[in-house]
């Protein structure tokens, strides 16, 4: 249910697996803190986490329904290698090498629905079925506004979406291609908005690009990782950022008229250091205790920031409550008649 | 912000202060010109503070190939400039925060100012209620020792009012009970028939018997009644000789003329027998008298031929000498005196 003028926001950025620490982090702020967001703004796994926050009549029990749902990932298959990509790529081999070897006896597999019709390297439906059973879209449709940010893939018809395109969507986006912000209480259909949903979180390559409304998208993330401009757009003045790497270039003094809070992680957030693999690596691990390290990494994380904002408040604020009872009293001082 | 991080404690209502003084007002103006940093900005102060912290950790920890991805990819040099901004953004903050504790300090001190001015006038206006305080116990200590003085005076006054209103009522009881007996006798209601010897001895009896002896005990007035009682017998009684007498002889001739029960009833009122001898030293007259009578009821075979003689040679030989010879005035007089003494002594040993 949209917000005629949502002043609170939530930004979950995009990260794959490390999308455990911003579980953890939201238990802080539902557990030790009055906020209750009105509007979320979400990219990738960060759309996903939003989506069941949105989902829930109060923030703290939408909190509550995604750590249990972290929990439950780290038990579950959620990446399991697409079998069609597999025997696709032996097939290209196959015709490279074997002369005689035919497209047709591929496409016919396609057509028997014995070869899933896909590119993608993991087979999207584990998490389709686990955000169809995690997000009820009734409730979402009336629970806290939520944006999803995609970003529109490129699409050349005959041409099949493999690495090819994805490195275009990627340079697409360094050159300036910019992702869009979809509200999800916009979509009225279903199975569009679990489309919107997972193209959100359609790492390029790893999972397939989705159509909505005859458009393609893939994960927002390639366009806009962070996507507090969806708020701002919206009008809305205060948001809480969790991220879900260290050193994010993100600059918060683009948002002028915006107060920001961000939650970054303390120490290293990917499994090891190498430049880009340790990034992919940590994308990707679903294990039961990498998950419980990035929720409690989170919780501590969120305690981290925002205790000395609040000890700052409530000192700032304490030192006003002084200065106006001095002011008060000195003001009844001057108005009480001499002796 | 600040609402949804934590929950405020209640702010201090504004009291209304009623109508504004010219200070107030200044006071107020120069609250109104502070300027109050926002949440943004200190926000953006303690926020800013961590989000550097990890640009800085991550800058150091990054490898070889990290940095140099990140210099090719511009992506060190937007951390650099994110650095900048918030340093920039943290030191316009804490300016602000400066400024605003200063303002609000600056005020601090005016209102402290007004604080101690106030202060000053209130001790003065003490010290001044405490003086006139002292003057006023010292004018009601001034005013009690009056007071206590004129309660003094009134007590003394009072008690010689009373004294006076005492003696008055004596005196007026005593001269109503002179008067009551003196005229029953006078009008020969009462000692009908005796002798006027023992008329003067129970007369003097009865009056001094009455409120007169009080009035003489408490007055120490001995003469006035003593007189006036002699001179209305003196003046009332027509049996009295008017020359000189031998006592003896008018005893004599006193106890004769009265028949046998009024010699019984008269000797028995003025009996001396039972009388300490010490009372009777003092009552010479009246013992003879007792005496002649007690002797005169005596049967005729035992009775003294003369028992006024024969009291009279008793009362030289036990108590004391007594005149052989007298005359009226004398004779009441010394009755009465005799008489009175002994009822003031009883009186005053009471």
């Amino acid at each position: 249910m949209k917000s005629a003028n949502p002043q609170v926001g939530l930004v979950l950025v995009g990260g794959g697996a490390r999308g455990a620490y911003q579980a953890g982090a939201l238990k802080y702020l539902a557990e030790e803190t009055a906020i209750e967001p009105q509007i979320i703004a979400g990219t990738s796994i960060g759309a996903l986490n939003g989506a069941v926050l949105a989902a829930h009549p109060t923030f703290e029990r939408g909190v509550r329904r995604l750590n249990e749902l972290w929990d439950r990932l780290g038990y579950e298959q959620i990446l399991r290698p697409n079998t069609g990509t597999v025997v696709r790529t032996l097939s290209y081999a196959a015709q490279t090498l074997v002369p005689t070897f035919q497209k047709w006896s591929l496409d016919l597999l396609v057509q028997l629905k014995l070869l899933p019709d896909s590119t993608a390297i993991f087979d999207p439906e584990p998490i389709e079925r686990l955000l169809r059973e995690a997000v009820d879209l009734a409730d979402l449709r009336r629970g806290v506004e939520l944006w999803v940010t995609v970003f529109p893939a490129l699409k050349i018809p005959g041409i099949d979406y493999d690495l090819l395109m994805s490195l275009a969507d990627v340079i697409r986006a360094r050159t300036g291609t910019k992702a869009q912000w979809l509200c999800a209480q916009n979509f009225h259909d279903d199975e569009t908005l679990y489309n919107l949903l997972l193209a959100s979180a359609a790492i390029p390559l790893a999972f397939p690009q989705r159509e909505i409304n005859g458009q393609f998208y893939v994960d927002g993330a390639l366009g806009d990782n962070i996507p507090l401009g969806a708020l701002a757009a919206r009008g809305c003045t205060h948001a809480i950022v969790i991220h879900l790497g260290n050193g994010v270039t993100w600059n918060r003094h683009d948002f002028a008229q915006q107060t920001v809070v961000e939650i970054r992680p303390e120490k290293p957030i990917n499994t090891f250091d190498t430049p880009i693999l340790g990034s992919v690596s940590s994308l990707l691990d679903f294990s039961a205790e990498r998950i419980a390290e990035l929720k409690r990494r989170g919780y501590q994380d969120a305690k981290r920031c925002l205790e000395p904002i609040i000890q700052t408040f409530r000192s700032v604020q304490a030192q006003r409550q002084s200065h106006h009872s001095l002011i008060d009293l000195t003001a009844q001082l001057l108005n009480d008649p001499l002796l | 912000m600040t609402s949804l991080l934590y929950a405020h404690e209640p702010n201090n209502s504004r009291r209304n202060v009623g109508m504004q003084s010219q200070s107030t007002c200044h006071i107020e103006e120069l609250q109104r010109r502070v300027p109050i940093v926002g949440d943004k900005a200190l926000i953006d102060l303690v926020n800013g503070i961590q989000v550097s912290k990890d640009i800085i950790r991550y800058r150091k920890n990054r490898g070889f190939f990290g940095q140099l991805i990140d210099t090719l990819d511009g992506s060190d040099r937007k951390r650099q400039l994110l650095l900048d901004g918030n340093l920039i953004a943290g030191q316009e903050a804490l300016h602000q925060w400066v400024l605003e504790l200063t303002d609000s300090l600056r005020i601090s001190q005016v209102a402290l100012e007004v604080t101690q001015q106030s202060l000053l006038e209130a001790r003065d206006a003490i010290r001044r209620q405490k003086q006139r305080l002292q003057m006023q116990e010292e004018a009601l200590l001034a005013l009690s020792q009056g007071l206590d003085r004129l309660a003094q005076h009134v007590g003394t006054r009072l008690n010689e009012l009373e004294a006076r209103v005492r003696k008055l009522e004596v005196r007026v009881a005593a001269n109503e009970d002179l008067d009551r007996i003196v005229t029953a006798w006078a009008a020969e209601q009462t000692y009908t028939k005796l002798p006027w010897a023992v008329q003067v001895a129970l007369l003097a009896r009865e009056v001094f018997s009455s409120s007169v002896a009080t009035y003489e005990l408490e007055t120490r007035d001995t003469n006035r009644y003593r007189s006036l009682l002699v001179n209305k017998i003196l003046s009332t009684s027509k049996q009295l000789p008017q020359s000189f007498f031998g006592l003896a002889d008018l005893l004599d001739y006193s106890w004769k003329p009265m028949v046998e029960s009024d010699r019984h009833l008269s000797a028995a009122l003025l009996e001396v027998r039972s009388i300490p001898q010490q009372r009777l030293q003092n009552t010479p007259m009246l013992f003879a008298i007792g005496t002649t009578l007690e002797l005169a009821t005596l049967p005729e075979e035992a009775r003294p031929s003369k028992p006024g003689q024969s009291a009279i040679a008793l009362c030289r030989a036990q108590i004391g000498s007594i005149s052989r010879t007298t005359d009226a005035r004398e004779f009441i007089t010394t009755v009465i005196e005799e008489t009175v003494n002994d009822c003031v002594a009883i009186l005053s040993r009471r």
